[in-house]
């Protein structure tokens, strides 16, 4: 078989192919933008809660509190911040380049969110486990033993599924990575 | 702007449809999703479209990016190799053979690297070798050598299942 037959057989294929609509898609759009906005509505809001649930906490308890959930708090804030900051980026990259250029710039995001997700994250983790362990000690002294067990068990199991997505979103990255990365 | 595009997206899709669908391995519901992808894309920067190539290679350039922006979930597909090769033993009648051609290919075409793939999707749709350039930023003579190379490694697989 020479390379005439197979191209003859490729754009053969598509006689079938009907034309969508193309309404549904501008309303999509529509849709996804309108639901940006809320989503960082949401985010905006969920952050000034937790900053004034913070100040009230801070008002009324001791400082080992105030230092867990400073640390429990900036954590979310921080790890929601990258995110945020990381889709903007990609959103950013101008779709118009050459391939080639849009490849390298593609490839200088994902080297980044490698770094983010082997440095900043794994800090972060263990950042938001010292915040859990100054709180568990409060709920330890404060609370009744079954709700401290509860919280405790809550928390790992918790904690476990979020490692779990967390380490299936970076393997995934890096597979793309390694993907863009091939020549 | 709006019957421009129009125009453009009648007279472009099927072109685009069926780069995605080369792209994702045959699946035709990604496919669709794609090149709808495309289109928004094409609808959101139509009027920073400058003329400085034709309005064919600009959507090119936007279908390979979007292609290349595409996350997969799983690298393998809907077609594979070995699959094709037991369905072979019952063909029959030459529609059937056509379609396990074109299986063939996708399952061929999946096992090229990015940029292979991307460019031999463009020779697939006849592009000349300087419009190629053009869209992937490669020189031409870069593009020359490679689209040889991939044209060799392709009709290999297609013919042996290699």
């Amino acid at each position: 078989m020479e390379f005439k037959d197979i191209q003859n057989t490729w754009q053969q294929q598509s006689e079938q192919t009907t034309l969508p609509d193309f309404e549904p898609a501008k309303q999509k759009l529509a849709q996804l933008r309108k639901q940006q906005k809320i989503t960082q509505l949401i985010l905006g809001i969920t952050g000034a809660i937790l900053i004034a649930f913070f100040f009230y906490i801070a008002a009324y308890k001791h400082s080992g509190t105030l230092i867990g959930m400073l640390l429990l708090i900036s954590v979310i804030v921080f790890r929601v911040s990258i995110e945020i900051i990381s889709q903007q980026k990609l959103r950013k990259i101008n779709i118009l380049l050459s391939f080639v250029d849009f490849k390298e710039q593609l490839i200088t995001y994902y080297k980044k969110r490698k770094k983010l997700a082997f440095t900043t994250i794994p800090v972060l983790l263990i950042v938001y486990n010292i915040g859990f362990a100054i709180m568990s000690y409060y709920f330890y002294q404060y609370l009744s033993r079954g709700f401290f067990y509860y919280i405790i068990i809550s928390y790992l199991v918790s904690f476990i599924i979020l490692f779990y997505f967390i380490r299936k979103q970076v393997l995934n990255e890096l597979h793309i990575l390694k993907n863009l990365q091939e020549e | 702007m709006s019957q421009d595009f129009t125009k453009i997206y009648q007279e472009h899709y099927e072109k685009v449809h069926r780069l995605c669908l080369g792209y994702v391995n045959g699946d035709t519901a990604l496919a669709k999703d794609l090149a709808q992808d495309v289109f928004i894309k094409v609808w959101e920067h139509l009027d920073e479209f400058q003329h400085k190539s034709s309005i064919g290679t600009w959507i090119y350039r936007i279908t390979v990016n979007t292609c290349l922006l595409f996350i997969r979930k799983q690298k393998k597909g809907t077609f594979s190799i070995t699959e094709i090769a037991e369905d072979k033993q019952d063909v029959l009648q030459e529609e059937t053979a056509h379609q396990n051609r074109l299986q063939q290919m996708y399952a061929c075409i999946q096992q090229l690297k990015e940029t292979e793939r991307i460019i031999i999707l463009l020779v697939l749709e006849g592009l000349p070798q300087k419009e190629i350039a053009d869209i992937t930023g490669h020189s031409y003579e870069n593009v020359r050598v490679m689209v040889y190379r991939i044209k060799e490694k392709l009709t290999k697989c297609v013919s042996h299942g290699i």
